[in-house]
């Protein structure tokens, strides 16, 4: 009888001190996993930032070019940049949907006033190939991709998150956190992006 | 087994359980039989061998370059397997080359970065990894950098190294010319070496489709940057005969080192052996002659070194 009580306390014993220490586990691993999607956040927000600073260098470049009806359509992307740089990207901007939205249309203007410099940069061979121009849009096509990519890696660390605190067991260590809500690619956006690719042909 | 009259039962089922363990041992050793190794194939039919995995992603085969698209006659895929592998090898960067017949719709910026995600080329933290895609049917070029090698590769350099470079060459036709070209200056320039000298060169124009790039590697390797851009037939004769040259001696080395270590795991094994003999008094004398190790053996299958690339590059058509 004794061996018995012995070995019933030992085994429940046993099992809570693996329940205590696996709360450990469950625990990191959400805050692992709430770190990448930071992580990720702030990478969005650094190719956000590197684009934007590639919009003065343009608008010099176009200064210099003298050609005035390119410097109008350049003056309309200064006022859109501006717009767009008063909403900077954060967390509370990603969750929120309405100023998700106005991100997004900003960026989007942006990205059309920018199709539109090189729709009118067509008229102007020695302009559109000059060197300094080619660079800047590689440099500002090379920013959209990065862009990208910081957003697809972003949706799949939401996704790795979400998945861990909504299913068995981070479901009952994820009180303090919230669910992620992934970055919405606009379809809009993506259009105008692609208007802006140059294509020296 | 010779049945001996006077040992009990007892020993008999010692010594079976011995013999049990050590077939049981022959069996593990068979990690050391030769592995399928694709970068040891004969390169010119490896060439032609470029599988694909679920996602329609090109595997990687360990010799930095998947020739999908078929531009690079034989020689050129030899010679340059050579120059990336030696390149990995002294310095750690990792370029790979990888063409394909068409991309499918997508756009060859993101099929590029999906590949290079896959395939983890460059040093972990160091991410100094290049991949150059070039999709025949579409006519589109493209070059993805890694963290570290976006450094020095900007993306501005990616285009001009398209534009003046590639697309040159591409447009007469010589698409492994324009390939290795690129490549080599690639190397220059992501190399912290010869970086400012080819940079410089590229800007200024000094690099031409015609001439050879300018990328020095180590001394060591000086006879492998020897075998440069191929720009006649005769020069991409007298280069096969070169590398062929070289491949023999690295062989043999690795042969040497894979033998010696096999020949010290018999060797460990004969002591064990003897060991029983001498407890178990099984059978008198030395065990069984064995051979010194099979031949071929198994050389490291190279592989991605783990480096990420945070979307950089260019990309540009012909």
């Amino acid at each position: 009888m004794k061996n018995l009580k012995r070995t019933v306390f030992a085994s429940v014993f046993a099992l809570i001190s693996l329940c205590f220490t696996s709360c450990f586990i469950f625990e990191n691993e959400i805050v692992r996993l709430n770190q990448n999607v930071e992580e990720a956040e702030s990478n969005i927000a650094t190719q956000y930032d590197n684009k934007m600073r590639r919009i003065p260098e343009l608008v010099q470049v176009v200064k210099a070019s003298k050609n005035v009806e390119i410097q109008a359509v350049t003056d309309v992307i200064e006022k859109r940049a501006n717009i767009a740089e008063s909403i900077r990207l954060d967390s509370s901007v990603i969750s929120d949907p309405e100023k998700m939205a106005l991100f997004q249309k900003a960026q989007n203007e942006l990205n059309q006033g920018i199709g539109r410099l090189l729709a009118v940069s067509e008229k102007y061979p020695d302009f559109k190939f000059s060197a300094q121009f080619t660079a800047l849009m590689t440099e500002i096509e090379g920013a959209n991709n990065r862009i990208t990519v910081a957003q697809t890696r972003y949706n799949q660390a939401v996704k790795e998150f979400n998945t861990y605190i909504l299913s068995f067991p981070g479901k009952y260590f994820a009180k303090n956190y919230t669910k992620k809500v992934p970055f919405q690619s606009d379809i809009d956006g993506t259009k105008s992006v692609e208007a802006m690719n140059l294509n020296l042909e | 087994m010779k049945r001996n009259p006077g040992q009990n039962p007892a020993l008999r089922q010692k010594k079976v359980f011995f013999l049990f363990l050590m077939q049981l041992f022959a069996i593990c050793l068979s990690v050391y039989a030769e592995k399928i190794n694709y970068a040891e194939d004969p390169l010119v039919q490896q060439r032609f061998v470029s599988k694909k995995d679920k996602e329609g992603l090109y595997e990687w085969t360990g010799s930095f370059v998947v020739d999908a698209g078929h531009i690079l006659s034989a020689d050129q895929f030899t010679s340059l397997t050579t120059y990336l592998t030696k390149l990995n090898d002294s310095t750690g960067i990792q370029i790979a080359l990888l063409t394909l017949p068409s991309t499918n719709g997508e756009a060859i910026h993101d099929l590029a970065v999906r590949h290079f995600e896959k395939w983890k080329l460059g040093r972990k933290g160091i991410d100094d990894g290049v991949l150059l895609t070039i999709a025949v049917r579409d006519r589109s070029i493209d070059i993805t950098t890694g963290y570290g090698a976006e450094e020095r590769l900007t993306d501005i350099l990616c285009k001009k190294i398209i534009d003046d470079l590639m697309v040159p060459l591409f447009r007469e036709g010589k698409m492994g010319q324009g390939s290795i070209l690129a490549i080599k200056t690639i190397a220059g320039i992501v190399n912290p070496e010869s970086s400012e000298k080819v940079t410089k060169d590229l800007i200024t124009g000094n690099i031409r489709p015609e001439t050879e790039s300018l990328s020095p590697l180590s001394s060591e390797n000086s006879a492998i940057s020897s075998v440069a851009a191929e720009n006649s037939e005769k020069q991409a004769e007298d280069e096969y005969e070169e590398s062929n040259e070289e491949e023999p001696d690295s062989e043999k080395k690795d042969k040497k080192e894979n033998t010696a270590l096999e020949t010290i795991i018999w060797i460990i094994i004969a002591i064990i052996v003897w060991l029983f003999n001498r407890k178990l008094g099984l059978w008198g004398g030395s065990s069984g002659g064995h051979s010194g190790g099979h031949s071929g053996g198994s050389s490291s299958y190279r592989s991605g070194g783990g480096g990420s690339t945070g979307g950089g590059g260019s990309s540009g058509k012909w």
